[in-house]
């Protein structure tokens, strides 16, 4: 055992172990707290006429940073508040001849099983008009993986239908009855860039 | 003041189980793995220069500030591909246990990096992975179920014949889950209030019609169009039902009897499990039931799983006795595997070797009949022997139930047998952990 002159270690060492331990635990239960808070004031939407949840949200700028650095950002408007009643499918069309020609259609049925959700949600994400830039993108890429020549022309087209917003329930026959409207709008034309 | 530091002290830092986090890293690593190995086609197209989202376009997804991600800097196709590769191993290491923790920080922080490149495929899975993700890389303790653990075990056995103490950790990154858990649920619920379709009860039959989703054709979802309105109410009732997680424990008896004399937690848990259970088999929304089932794991506690031990043994009464070779180091092996996994605590080993015990245990069966292959003996006194033995007891053991089907094809018992005959005899042969068989 050290001494420091009349003070034996232990007599140091311990109370600054308990310190240092006692500091440890309050710093993680901040750390809890802190965190809780963080992602709870992140999460809230639909505030509005509830002046402590109001209040609440005016506080995201704090937590922001945290929560996006920690890639801990959220929302929870699975299905909600009505559900996802718009259905899309994207036709690619390749100009044959002076004719254009369907070479795929992109749904549900064209893609793979385990690439169907995040496939079909990339679809849905470029569906609107301002990601053009990202539907041409697409597009050059459907070139570049099926190997079609340097400028191909190519043709983007959206096809989409509204599952109904019905007030009540409806029974299988109504159901069975039902057809959806297909509604058609031309997206983009490109030609194939060189292949890289 | 000392009543509130303790109780502080409690809440934040009460020893528990570190089962559920241990199985939680492993379900977790599987998840990911499961659902990053669907996008192996995909590695270029996703998260590289060359594919679907450059990072000149990055400004119609991303966000400007605090984003980091490794494939800033990893643009080259091959070295993400090589990436990629590496994250998918150290999955399948973290899956398993090998050097848990340095396996799990490294993979959360790559699953960040991967989702952080390009936000256009992710889903609410993939949030909730990286949510619990977060979770499981800041928790003290994810060494359990792990072959890390295994070797410290078997080390620890051949010394002392016993098994190390079960691991524990503190309770605050449960908490951190349950409340992930309660924001989830409840603010879900909250925006499912803002519309009206969840209040006329037609979500469900909308739903159903979203050929994005759904995994069955358009007649038989007609055929389930009913449910709707009661699924509607199913939802909403549950995810505010995860509000009662927020009363202290202390304070439940205010509750009516019959409410609080069951697992509030538990029944959340199932309510939750079976709705998502429905979802799965109806719909396909991505990764989004494989991640939570994964959080629910962690929110299991050393009484929940005594809770399900005394359920799985609530006919059950007495031991199974395992009637092994004390002097064969591949026995020993397989005694030490078999009650490592005996988690219902049916089976009691008896080394036959030792004569007080076998005339205790098993006073009718020769010690030479006992040493051509293992035996075991039923609470009713009936004796089973080798692969015989070895298929009754996947019966109690629940690791092994997946195997235990398999085990009564036809074919497979005379199979079986042969090999068990063969193992039998040649398993003094082995020795230092090495068998010549």
């Amino acid at each position: 055992m050290f001494y420091f002159g009349q003070y034996h270690s232990r007599d140091i060492i311990e109370p600054t172990m308990q310190f240092l331990r006692g500091l440890t635990k309050v710093s993680i239960a901040i750390f809890v707290v802190w965190h809780v808070s963080a992602i709870f004031v992140y999460s809230l939407y639909h505030v509005e006429g509830y002046p402590v949840l109001e209040w609440l949200n005016s506080k995201r700028s704090i937590v922001r940073p945290y929560i996006l650095m920690t890639s801990q950002w959220q929302r929870w408007n699975l299905f909600s508040p009505n559900p996802l009643r718009r259905v899309i499918e994207m036709e690619f069309d390749q100009k044959v001849d002076g004719t254009w020609v369907n070479v795929f259609t992109l749904n549900e049925d064209n893609v793979s099983w385990w690439q169907r959700a995040p496939e079909l949600k990339i679809m849905r994400r470029m569906e609107d008009e301002k990601f053009l830039p990202l539907q041409k993108r697409y597009v050059e890429d459907f070139c570049r993986i099926h190997h079609i020549p340097q400028g191909t022309e190519m043709r983007l087209r959206k096809r989409w239908h509204v599952i109904p917003k019905n007030e009540t329930t409806q029974n299988e026959e109504w159901w069975n009855n039902w057809e959806p409207n297909w509604k058609e709008k031309e997206l983009l034309q490109l030609s194939c860039p060189a292949l890289s | 003041m000392k009543r509130i530091i303790s109780y502080l002290n409690r809440f934040f830092f009460e020893e528990v189980s570190a089962t559920g986090f241990g199985l939680m890293r492993a379900a977790w690593a599987f998840s990911v793995l499961f659902f990053m190995l669907g996008t192996a086609p995909d590695v270029v197209r996703y998260y590289t220069e060359v594919g679907i989202l450059p990072e000149d376009l990055g400004y119609l997804v991303f966000r400007s500030e605090y984003r980091f991600t490794l494939l800033q800097y990893i643009t080259n196709p091959q070295a993400v591909i090589a990436l990629w590769s590496m994250f998918m191993v150290c999955l399948v290491c973290m899956m398993i246990g090998l050097w848990p923790r340095v396996m799990t920080v490294i993979c959360v922080l790559l699953l960040f990096s991967f989702h952080e490149r390009n936000l256009q495929p992710l889903g609410g899975g993939d949030t909730v992975l990286r949510n619990f993700g977060f979770i499981l890389m800041i928790a003290p303790e994810v060494g359990a179920f792990s072959l890390s653990r295994l070797e410290h075990q078997w080390n620890h056995w051949k010394k002392t014949g016993a098994y190390l103490k079960p691991l524990k950790t503190n309770i605050w990154p449960y908490r951190l889950v349950l409340w992930q858990f309660i924001i989830i649920y409840v603010t879900s619920a909250w925006d499912k209030l803002q519309g009206s379709m969840w209040m006329s009860g037609t979500v469900v039959e909308a739903g159903f019609h979203h050929t994005h989703f759904v995994r069955w054709s358009k007649e038989v979802m007609d055929g389930w169009a009913w449910i709707s309105p009661y699924a509607c109410f199913y939802t909403l009732l549950f995810e505010f039902g995860w509000l009662f997680m927020l009363i202290p424990r202390e304070t439940w008896h205010v509750l009516p009897h019959w409410l609080w004399k069951h697992s509030i937690k538990r029944i959340l848990i199932f309510l939750s499990f079976s709705f998502h259970l429905g979802i799965f088999i109806f719909m396909d929304v991505g990764s989004f039931p494989f991640a939570m089932t994964t959080g629910f794991i962690g929110l299991l506690l050393d009484g929940d799983w005594e809770a399900f031990k005394r359920m799985a043994n609530k006919k059950w009464k007495g031991k199974i006795i395992i009637l092994y070779d004390g002097k064969c180091s591949l026995c020993r092996r397989s005694i030490f595997m078999i009650q490592l996994m005996d988690v219902l605590s049916r089976i009691k080993p008896v080394d036959f070797r030792d004569s007080t015990l076998l005339s205790k245990h098993a006073p009718d069966i020769s010690e030479s009949n006992l040493d051509r292959a293992m035996h075991i003996k039923t609470p009713q006194g009936t004796y089973f022997k080798g692969f015989d033995a070895f298929r009754k007891l996947s019966w109690h053991v629940p690791s092994l139930k997946l195997l235990t089907p398999l085990l009564y094809l036809p074919g497979v018992a005379p199979v079986g047998r042969m090999i068990y005959a063969k193992i039998a005899e040649s398993r003094n042969m082995c020795s230092h952990g090495a068998c010549k068989i």
